[in-house]
């Protein structure tokens, strides 16, 4: 495991972005948007549409954002680089329902799973659709409409 | 005696793109507001559109004088920076000095010491008055829109000449906790000097009081403030607080804007200018006369920016009463099960004409109230389809919730029964205004 240090929000998003749209089993895109935010980054694998909001510390305001991709994501995490998850921050994560993970800066594989995503609810069925939609878009391609 | 304010429930014309809905919407709505900026802008083009459309709907101009305290840079146009926009500068015509100190040198803004020297304040105050008496029922033969005027007079068989505003608002200014006791010496004495010079035609006089938060929460500045309106007994009261956005309001802050309404109403009738429901049951107690709203904005305001604004579209959840984002709406209705199919969605959440015309299948319909689409920015901007619909269920709610007659007591039972039933299905942040609101009125009833 590497640490991410340097890094910014924005590299994150692209070194996640290329290394997932190198797999054959993942379609990715970057900047969806859902309900008048924009989500760093979603991809599709076996199905399941994962959400991702990349932050440095402000692990509270991505929490909120990933409750808001709840909306349309059967998973939604918060990604950071490597750092201490006090107890407060896993109940956070947990009563939203919101993952945790930690950014690797090496291997195909751009995340380390620390908390797992387990969402309450069912995504809407129209935002989930979307979202699956825009992954299967050519990166940096958007939808002309959406919610 | 009867009230000054000519029906509840006002409507705010924003900008020419409301003129569609404002015609559909007529028979809702009792009066209409307008900017002087826009109807300087307008002139004539505004008189055709409402003596073709809302022919008889009283109106009140709201003269915009606080534009100018502040800095210039608020009037200035972004095409030509330096120069004050076209409008603020028809409008800077049309009430002459002080305001031709504005863009006499650098930019700048007028001050009360200006407005306080000599016969300025009275030239002034007559000359805005007469801007409200003339601006919407003159026009010469040579202006551009004449013949849709003149159209319009045949088709009426009235004359744009008849249609005077419903009253006649005194220049005001701006209090905030900064300088208040200047402006308001020149609020007060426009006031006496407009009541003074009236005509015997015209309309009642109304004195425009746009106060800040902080002053809000000022005991005694409110107390001063109030003792010099009871003074002059202007014949209604435009209240404006910035940025007063109800369902946002602590209870202290809901509880002082009632108590301030209320020792209002005690000196002249009282218009909240930009209101939302918790306005609609002051109107229901008897504390406001009326209360004012855009087509699906303008709920709050700020004092600045002047005018403005990006076009939002937010969906009115009718149980809650208030403007939500579309994935807050969302929340709501899946939080009470509201999505499973159109009966259900339309006991729980809207049968207005609207739903009734969009919803089907609302698990997938009712994404059409919050469908966005990129703008030259790249952000996510309400397609016009959206904007529409969720104007129109807007003043669809908002004609039922003006025509209800349930006493303030009995729409605020109603609340705490929706409060206590959604409690355990919604997040409790888009809920939390329900008890604030009651938690205010009640403590107002003790």
């Amino acid at each position: 495991m590497t640490r991410a240090a340097g890094l910014s929000e924005r590299s994150m998003v692209e070194h996640a972005c290329s290394r997932l749209a190198e797999r054959d089993d993942v379609a990715v895109n970057v900047e969806v948007p859902l309900g008048g935010r924009f989500i760093d980054l979603v991809y599709v694998r076996h199905g399941r549409v994962c959400t991702v909001e990349f932050k440095l510390a402000a692990w509270r305001r991505a929490l909120r954002q990933a409750a808001d991709h709840l909306l349309g994501a059967d998973s939604a995490y918060v990604c950071m680089p490597r750092r201490p998850v006090p107890d407060e921050m896993r109940d956070a994560f947990h009563q939203v329902g919101a993952g945790l993970l930690f950014f690797e800066n090496e291997g195909d594989w751009p995340f380390e799973l620390v908390i797992e995503a387990r969402s309450k609810n069912a995504p809407w069925e129209v935002a989930r659709q979307q979202l699956f939609d825009a992954a299967h878009c050519s990166v940096g391609e958007g939808l002309d409409v959406y919610v | 005696m009867s009230s000054p304010v000519l029906g509840p429930h006002i409507v705010r014309y924003g900008f020419a793109g409301d003129q569609y809905l404002l015609a559909l919407f007529e028979n809702t709505f009792d009066q209409l507001i307008l900017n002087a900026k826009i109807v300087a802008h307008m002139g004539s083009g505004l008189s055709a559109f409402l003596l073709n459309n809302l022919l008889g709907k009283p109106y009140v101009i709201d003269p915009q004088t606080y534009s100018f305290q502040h800095d210039a840079s608020y009037l200035e146009s972004s095409s030509r920076p330096g120069e004050i926009s076209r409008t603020f500068s028809k409008l800077i015509d049309c009430y002459g000095p002080p305001l031709d100190l504005i863009s006499r040198g650098p930019l700048r803004f007028v001050s009360p010491a200006e407005f306080a020297q000599g016969s300025v304040l009275e030239k002034f105050c007559a000359r805005v008055v007469d801007f409200q008496r003339t601006a919407l029922t003159s026009h010469s033969a040579g202006q551009d829109s004449a013949k849709y005027i003149r159209f319009a007079e045949r088709k009426s068989g009235k004359k744009i000449h008849e249609f005077g505003p419903a009253l006649l608002v005194a220049p005001y200014f701006y209090l905030d906790s900064l300088g208040w006791q200047e402006w308001l010496d020149i609020n007060i004495e426009a006031v006496v000097l407009v009541k003074s010079k009236a005509k015997k035609t015209d309309p009642p006089i109304a004195a425009q009081l746009v106060l800040s938060k902080d002053l809000l929460l000022d005991g005694s500045a409110l107390s001063r403030i109030l003792a010099k309106y009871a003074a002059v007994k202007p014949d209604a009261i435009l209240l404006w607080i910035d940025s007063f956005q109800e369902n946002e309001s602590s209870q202290t802050e809901l509880q002082a804007f009632v108590n301030l309404a209320s020792r209002l109403s005690k000196v002249a009738s009282v218009v909240n200018l930009y209101g939302g429901f918790f306005s609609e049951l002051l109107v229901r107690a008897g504390i406001f006369a009326g209360a004012a709203h855009g087509l699906e904005y303008g709920e709050d305001r700020p004092v600045l920016p002047i005018g403005g604004g990006v076009a939002s579209a937010r969906y009115y959840m009718p149980c809650l009463h208030v403007r939500m984002l579309h994935r807050d709406a969302l929340r709501v209705a899946r939080g009470i099960g509201a999505l499973a199919d159109q009966a259900v969605f339309f006991k729980k959440v809207c049968d207005c004409p609207t739903c009734q015309e969009i919803i089907t299948d609302p698990n997938t319909d009712f994404a059409l109230f919050g469908l966005r689409k990129p703008g030259k920015d790249g952000k996510p901007y309400p397609t016009a389809t959206t904007r529409d619909i969720c104007a129109k269920h807007y003043m669809h709610l908002k004609k039922r919730e003006f025509a209800s007659h349930d006493s303030m007591s009995v729409a605020v039972n109603k609340l705490r029964t929706t409060s206590t039933q959604m409690k355990d299905q919604v997040e409790a942040r888009l809920i939390a205004h329900l008890s604030r609101w009651i938690g205010a009125l009640e403590k107002h009833g003790e």
